[in-house]
């Protein structure tokens, strides 16, 4: 196995630049998770991560430089494509072989300007770190870390003493001039997952998300010059991925029927993973004599998911988003730094679309154009969208002139086709399979070997 | 007999376009047109009948006047687009049109005191028609709404120096509008176009009723002062709907889209507009050899708030388009000059306040505050009058984003227009 070496610079540790009097996009981090990350269809590839909207800020901006941990087709893990139609039934598989997708630019000598990392929490954020020999040597445990993050320790330029690399810290060694800060969806997208919230299991406790929070909004205040825009969190529980599949069934002899669930028939106000589906194919959930239920919650002795969320589960999940955004709020309050409100912004993109010239855009899956394949994570025209609203919040916010996004032509054309494809008339009946079920859930399901998890990092986060 | 009425209406009347502000038309006569419409004070030739009937009962004099004639209308349009849809960069003319609403007029002396008055007109017409390729096809590619009035009067001189005059207004309006259906191709994750949908009335029974009155008062020493009202008129359509399936080169995905496509039926819909009342009122003074107008004019447009759409079959293509207008006024200054007994010339100068806010612009209508100067010329021969008239038209240049929000449709730009028109009227008279 060839080693990577990377020569990452970290005197910027030591010297911050004065700050600029205009927003100054030369030196642009974006911090978050997969949806910073430019993550689509289950995927992270290249042609969707340079439309991501940090890509597309940066492009508008006229910023010089901004690297991104680019991935070769079909992606890691491979985006989802459409294998067959048959019946009406759309199936959507992983678009490749995973071997065949590798890093373009894991020898990048800095870090990446996106150390957007799919499936970090702000926990990941703080104190993971990645080693991109550990993924090259075949382990994909860390996979995404090690991919992104690359160098799990640097020298710390002050005591020499070793210091871990990670995405907090390479961000603060870019020197940046400007930073967008997007983290905590995966605090709380494990419950949506899974359908199960369960606090310190499947969401990260309020009181780990209060004390960590201002920690890093802390830490690149003091340790950069940059502007920094927060921004909040949308409302996980309209994602396509459990606003698709019904709570019933139509069963030939029988009629419209509720989904048998693990804890007794579904009712209207139930939500439904996409994952469900393959499930529902099997016989799962079928009120009658001699079917298995569906599975509601996530069995933690075999990890398989929960599919159902109750509307009390859903109201809690909300609540949670709303008290971690009501903290991102206070943060920025305390620190002076202004919130980009981009969790309205999907919020509205989901619930009541936008028309551009006619053309209606909303959360439907598979023909709403906000949302990818996988049904949670954003696509191009998402991410284009999302620049948009984003320009336009910094240009008011900062008196900036970064040049409005013109979606003329994304719209019309997507940079990925022909990787994947399905269509939506019969969305409800989507099936994911086995391959494109495991890929999913190994990225945003918990990791439940490892509970209870928060223990450990709460205490990690005190020492 | 309504569709006779109808048929009759249409051979009379030809395709129109909005020239005056929203999709008004004031192309009622040409020497009135001439004067930039400044004619409500005036009203001493057929024409009276759509700016004050109330002065037909003063050209009772004339015997039975029958004029006829149509202003030539020839519009350009460019749309530039700003972001975030289409984009700057974009822009596309609109393809070129020649419009000819013409008018008809019959005055006719019932006795010393009433006169009798019929005329066809068209008070409102819209006509646009772009690209079929362009980027707002899902819009509109082309639109002609047209509004033909038959109009009876009757008007009387109360005495020497002032006069009354009423009359019904029977509206027949038909509407044609072609646009593209997009889809939000799941294959592909990009927009497509899968079919062409054509809307469309017949004519027949989308009809209205109205009535207008107005008055005209000398007021000695050459003054004369006239204010006019008609009324708003609503118009119930009953149209249909067609659809053409466009081949996305995908079978899958065409058969899928002709399952939740009607095509090859022809489907029934319904909408209502409610035609804008006008209030006009003016002042004129007119002495041996010339004549001084002016006037102003408000219509309630405010009562064309959304174009709705409505299938009851098939309720997945009702649409509510937004174009929330606000009543507006004009304001009109016309001159004539009666250089002998053969022949007068007409000045005119107008501002017309378009009623369309900026963010319902759309391709259907891209309107703006209208400026003009007229002229024209008269000939007069025995029993016979010629007149003939040229108009400039300047349009506001107005973006979509002028208003907060932008574009209602998501449709961004500006719209840049002018228009010359031409025409000619003959009397004739008995």
């Amino acid at each position: 196995m060839k080693k990577i070496v990377l020569a990452v610079s970290v005197v910027a540790l030591l010297g911050a630049l004065p700050a600029s009097a205009q927003l100054d996009l030369s030196r642009y981090v974006a911090l978050g998770d997969s949806l910073t990350a430019g993550f689509t269809s289950n995927g992270l590839v290249d042609c969707y991560q340079m439309h991501s909207y940090p890509a597309v800020l940066a492009s508008q901006a006229g910023a010089a430089t901004f690297e991104m941990p680019l991935m070769s087709p079909p992606g890691i893990p491979p985006v989802l494509e459409l294998v067959s139609l048959a019946g009406g039934v759309p199936t959507l598989v992983p678009a490749g072989n995973p071997a065949d997708a590798f890093p373009y630019n894991a020898a990048y000598p800095l870090p990446y300007n996106d150390l957007g990392v799919p499936g970090a929490t702000l926990y990941d954020m703080l104190f993971t770190t990645g080693d991109i020999n550990n993924v090259l040597s075949g382990n994909t445990d860390n996979a995404m870390h090690d991919l992104i993050l690359r160098v799990p320790q640097v020298p710390n330029p002050v005591t020499g003493e070793p210091m871990d690399f990670t995405a907090i810290v390479q961000a603060i060694a870019l020197d940046p001039t400007f930073i967008t800060l997007w983290i905590g969806n995966m605090d709380v997208q494990g419950a949506v997952t899974s359908a199960t919230p369960i606090d310190g299991v499947t969401m990260t406790p309020v009181s780990m998300f209060e004390m960590l929070y201002p920690q890093a909004v802390g830490a690149l205040v003091q340790s950069t010059d940059a502007d920094i825009v927060l921004f909040t969190l949308p409302d996980l529980t309209a994602e396509p991925f459990v606003r698709t599949v019904p709570p019933f069934l139509d069963i030939p002899g029988l009629g419209v029927v509720p989904i048998m669930g693990s804890n007794g028939p579904l009712d209207a106000n139930c939500l439904v993973t996409l994952l469900a589906s393959s499930k529902l194919a099997q016989g799962y959930g079928v009120p009658l004599p001699g079917y298995p239920p569906l599975p509601e919650d996530v069995n933690l002795a075999t990890g398989e998911p929960g599919y159902v969320l109750r509307p009390e589960e859903v109201t809690a999940i909300q609540e949670r988003i709303d008290t971690l955004n009501a903290i991102i709020v206070q943060t920025a309050d305390a620190f002076g730094l202004p919130v980009f409100d981009v969790g309205g912004v999907i919020d509205g993109l989901l619930d009541h679309g936008i028309v551009l010239g006619g053309v209606h855009l909303d959360g439907s899956y598979l023909t709403g154009g906000i949302i990818s394949y996988d049904g949670v994570h954003p696509q191009q025209l998402a991410h284009a969208l999302l620049a948009m609203y984003l320009v336009d919040f910094l240009n008011a916010t900062y008196d900036a002139d970064i040049t409005p996004i013109n979606l003329g032509e994304i719209l019309f054309d997507n940079p990925c086709y022909p990787l994947g494809g399905a269509y939506g008339v019969a969305a409800k009946d989507v099936v994911f399979s086995p391959e494109a079920t495991q890929s999913f859930l190994d990225l945003f399901m918990p990791e439940l070997p490892r509970m209870p998890r928060h223990d450990q990092q709460v205490e990690a986060a005190t020492d | 007999m309504r569709k006779l009425l109808t048929t009759v209406a249409v051979l009379l009347v030809v395709p129109s376009l909005s020239f005056g502000s929203g999709f008004a038309l004031f192309e009622t006569g040409t020497r009135s047109f001439a004067m930039a419409g400044a004619f409500v004070a005036v009203a001493d030739d057929p024409s009276a009948i759509f700016w004050n009937p109330a002065g037909l009962a003063f050209q009772d004099d004339k015997g039975t006047q029958v004029m006829m004639g149509a202003i030539l209308i020839a519009p350009a349009q460019t749309f530039y687009g700003e972001n975030p849809y289409p984009g700057e960069g974009y822009s596309t003319e609109q393809k070129d049109q020649i419009f000819f609403p013409p008018h008809f007029q019959l005055v006719m002396p019932l006795g010393e005191r009433t006169t009798f008055g019929f005329a066809v007109q068209v008070p409102f017409g819209l006509g646009t028609y772009w690209d079929d390729d362009h980027a707002g096809r899902y819009l509109s590619k082309r639109v002609d709404l047209y509004a033909y009035d038959l109009t009876p009067n009757l008007a009387i001189d109360l005495n020497d120096n002032l006069a009354l005059g009423v009359g019904a207004d029977y509206r027949i309006s038909t509407i044609d509008l072609t646009r593209n259906v997009p889809l939000l191709d799941p294959f592909t994750q990009q927009v497509r176009d899968v079919a062409q949908a054509y809307i469309y009335t017949d004519g027949a029974g989308n009809d209205g009723w109205g009535w207008h009155a107005g008055l005209l008062a000398k007021l000695g020493a050459g003054f004369s002062a006239g204010l006019t009202y008609r009324s708003e008129v609503k118009v119930d359509y009953e149209g249909y709907a067609k659809f053409t399936q466009f081949s996305t080169g995908n079978p899958e995905l065409d058969a899928i889209v002709a399952q939740n496509i009607p095509f090859g039926e022809i489907i029934e819909g319904t909408t209502e507009i409610t035609f804008p009342d006008f209030w006009i009122a003016g002042l004129a003074w007119t002495g041996e050899r010339f004549t001084v107008s002016a006037e102003w004019g408000r219509m309630g447009w405010s009562s064309f708030q959304e174009l709705a759409l409505i299938f009851t079959d098939y309720p997945q293509f009702n649409e509510s388009i937004p174009e929330l207008y606000e009543d507006a006024d004009q304001y009109r200054l016309g001159f004539e000059w009666r250089a002998s007994e053969h022949l007068a010339l007409q000045l005119g100068t107008l501002f017309d306040e378009t009623p369309q806010p900026p963010s319902s612009m759309t391709p259907l209508l891209g309107d703006g505050d209208r400026t003009s100067i007229t002229c024209g010329l008269s000939w007069i021969k025995g029993r016979f009058r010629l007149d003939l008239g040229y108009e400039h038209l300047m349009m506001e240049d107005r973006s979509t984003w002028d208003d907060e929000g932008g574009s209602l449709s998501g449709y961004n730009g500006h719209y840049e227009s002018s228009a010359e028109l031409a025409g000619a009227s003959m009397t004739f008279t008995f």
